[in-house]
């Protein structure tokens, strides 16, 4: 039978509007990631400092009245100190994290030509960047808000009144502040990588390269030539200057954070600048 | 579709140079050697890339000021092996839909009707990269049609098929055209594809427009050339022809090509069959073939 006698009818549905074109996009991102029971597994791990902070947290508060001392011994006692130092201490798991969900992003579309597809629909480049940073901010987010939010959460439902949070009214704006920082700037980072090539495995290893290289950088200035303002060319020490700021802590390194935040943001407007270069539907060679 | 002096170039290259043209609803074919600039123009309709000089415009709208709205109501084949990777076809072609603005539910029912549609039904729910190179080259049409475009694009769709499934490919594009009302562009350079799917053609050579127009015009258009198949004496007739100031060649068993002179009509040929006593069985005007044209066509430019 020819192929075409099995017929064709015409769509009349309304389009969806533009503005939510990314959304398909997102959902196809995230999805292929919860199938995969190792990097359900690896969320798993990912939320197992903040179960422990969380048995700390109860436990302080429970013994406070027979154990006074709890609170000063080490403990997750939520202040804004620990959180910070919980954020710092995660950054391994985020950075890991990052490579999972976004170094195959773009690199798989890249590797099957699959742009010239995305772009030939009624989407704008920038539709297909949103879909994929949100497919990866979603997942980082889910890492590194969600935790702290939930111990800042659970430590607000176990304090009998509202003392808890009338100390610290901020905190819940830094934990959000603070992990929205890392997520975006880990997802820019992750898709700028993933779009200069075309294996997910070359993405994932160039990521981590680049981090690994960017300290290692900062360490060897820092030891040439002294002082912190080698520090402005990590990504990290940047993110947790950001983090010292938001924490209303001291800076790590002796350097303005508003100085790491605008090297951070130079080098995320590069990160940009190359991922809107690179996402073409078709790529001229002259 | 419409296109004035349009100008692309890659670098310092020129790769379109003054392409003009007005193009008729239906199936349209674009043809040329490899490196003629078919695939610049496809992108350039497409909004991918921005000519240097001129302006294309698409069912009604200039591709410069609202590329979306264009790709809305196109489908679009590209030459290139392309998927997006970790799919099953359906998934794919609904994720399609989806990227169109189709909600999911519609998507996906159109995705198995388009599945069907193309001959990939029973291959549906197989991984994409699985697919043998004739079978990618139909899903590729399936993901541009999931949407119900007003115009599809193809840019060279029977590359690496079988006969047979080419054959298919072609069908179904005429299908669409002469039955489903779709425009379709056809970028070949495989003429026989042209021709067969395609009522009008625009030949693109070196960047340049060097003919256009019906494929019946096109193919009539040396007027004084017939074929005439006799019974009788070839020779006698070959003679009576040319004391009209007409030739002729054999082509076949009973087979003459005949090309009259200025201003004669087919008259001169019956003329010429009563001096020379020989029985006239058929006449038609000699219909070049598609190549013939496109060779004509490059040679006069």
């Amino acid at each position: 039978m020819p192929i075409f006698d099995l017929s064709y009818r015409h769509w009349h549905g309304t389009p969806t509007p533009r503005s939510r074109r990314f959304l398909p996009i997102a959902a196809a991102g995230i999805g292929p990631l919860l199938r995969r029971r190792a990097f359900i597994f690896w969320l798993v791990i990912c939320w197992v400092p903040a179960l422990v902070c969380g048995v700390m947290i109860y436990l302080i508060v429970n013994l406070a009245q027979t154990q006074p001392n709890l609170g000063s011994s080490g403990l997750f006692d939520a202040t804004e100190d620990r959180f910070f130092q919980f954020f710092v201490g995660m950054f391994f798991l985020y950075l890991l994290t990052s490579v999972f969900a976004g170094a195959g992003l773009i690199a798989n579309d890249r590797r099957t030509n699959a742009l010239q597809i995305y772009l030939s629909k009624p989407l704008r480049p920038w539709d297909y960047l949103l879909g994929k940073a949100s497919a990866v901010a979603a997942t980082l987010g889910f890492v590194t808000i969600a935790p702290p939010l939930a111990l800042f959460l659970l430590r607000a439902g176990l304090d009998r009144g509202t003392t808890y949070v009338r100390a610290h009214p901020l905190l819940p704006f830094s934990i959000i502040a603070g992990g929205g920082l890392i997520t975006i700037t880990l997802t820019i980072l992750s898709l700028t990588v993933s779009s200069l090539t075309k294996s997910s495995r070359t993405a994932g290893v160039a990521l981590v390269m680049f981090y690994v290289f960017a300290s290692a950088l900062h360490g060897m200035l820092g030891i040439l030539f002294g002082g912190s303002l080698p520090s402005v060319l990590s990504p990290l020490a940047n993110l947790q200057q950001g983090l010292c700021l938001l924490f209303g802590r001291e800076p790590t390194y002796d350097v303005s954070p508003l100085v790491s935040l605008a090297a951070l943001l130079l080098m995320l407007a590069i990160c940009v600048r190359v991922l809107w270069k690179r996402v073409r539907p078709v790529e001229v060679v002259v | 579709m419409a296109v004035s002096g349009l100008r692309a170039r890659y670098g310092k290259r020129t790769v379109l140079e003054d392409v003009s043209f007005t193009l008729p609803a239906g199936a349209v074919g674009l043809l040329g050697p490899n490196g003629a600039g078919k695939s610049t123009l496809l992108r350039i309709l497409l909004g991918f890339l921005t000519p240097d000089a001129g302006e294309a415009r698409v069912l009604g709208r200039r591709v410069q000021d609202d590329p979306l709205a264009i790709r809305q109501m196109i489908g679009f084949v590209p030459e290139v092996d392309c998927h997006i990777p970790s799919m099953s076809a359906v998934s794919y072609v609904a994720y399609c839909g989806e990227l169109c603005g189709m909600n999911a539910r519609d998507a996906l029912q159109r995705a198995h009707e388009m599945l069907h549609f193309v001959g990939l039904g029973e291959a549906r729910y197989r991984s994409i990269e699985e697919y043998s190179t004739g079978m990618k080259q139909r899903i590729k049409i399936a993901q541009a049609l999931v949407h119900d475009p007003k115009l599809l694009l193809l840019d060279e769709p029977t590359n690496g098929m079988d006969p047979h499934g080419r054959r298919e490919v072609l069908d179904l594009i005429r299908d669409l055209s002469r039955k489903k009302g779709m425009h379709v562009l056809l970028s070949s350079h495989l003429l026989p594809d042209v021709e067969y799917a395609c009522s009008w053609v625009l030949m693109l050579h070196q960047g340049k427009v060097v003919g256009q127009g019906s494929l019946e015009d096109l193919a009539l258009r040396r007027g004084n050339h017939f074929s005439v198949r006799i019974r009788g004496d070839r020779d006698a007739f070959g003679r009576a022809l040319g004391a009209d100031g007409g030739s002729m060649t054999v082509a076949g068993e009973d087979l003459l090509q005949v090309t009259l002179g200025d201003g004669l009509g087919t008259a001169a040929i019956f003329r010429a069959a009563v001096a020379a006593g020989v029985q006239v069985r058929g006449l038609e005007p000699t219909r070049d073939s598609l190549e013939e044209i496109f060779a004509r066509a490059v040679e006069s430019h």
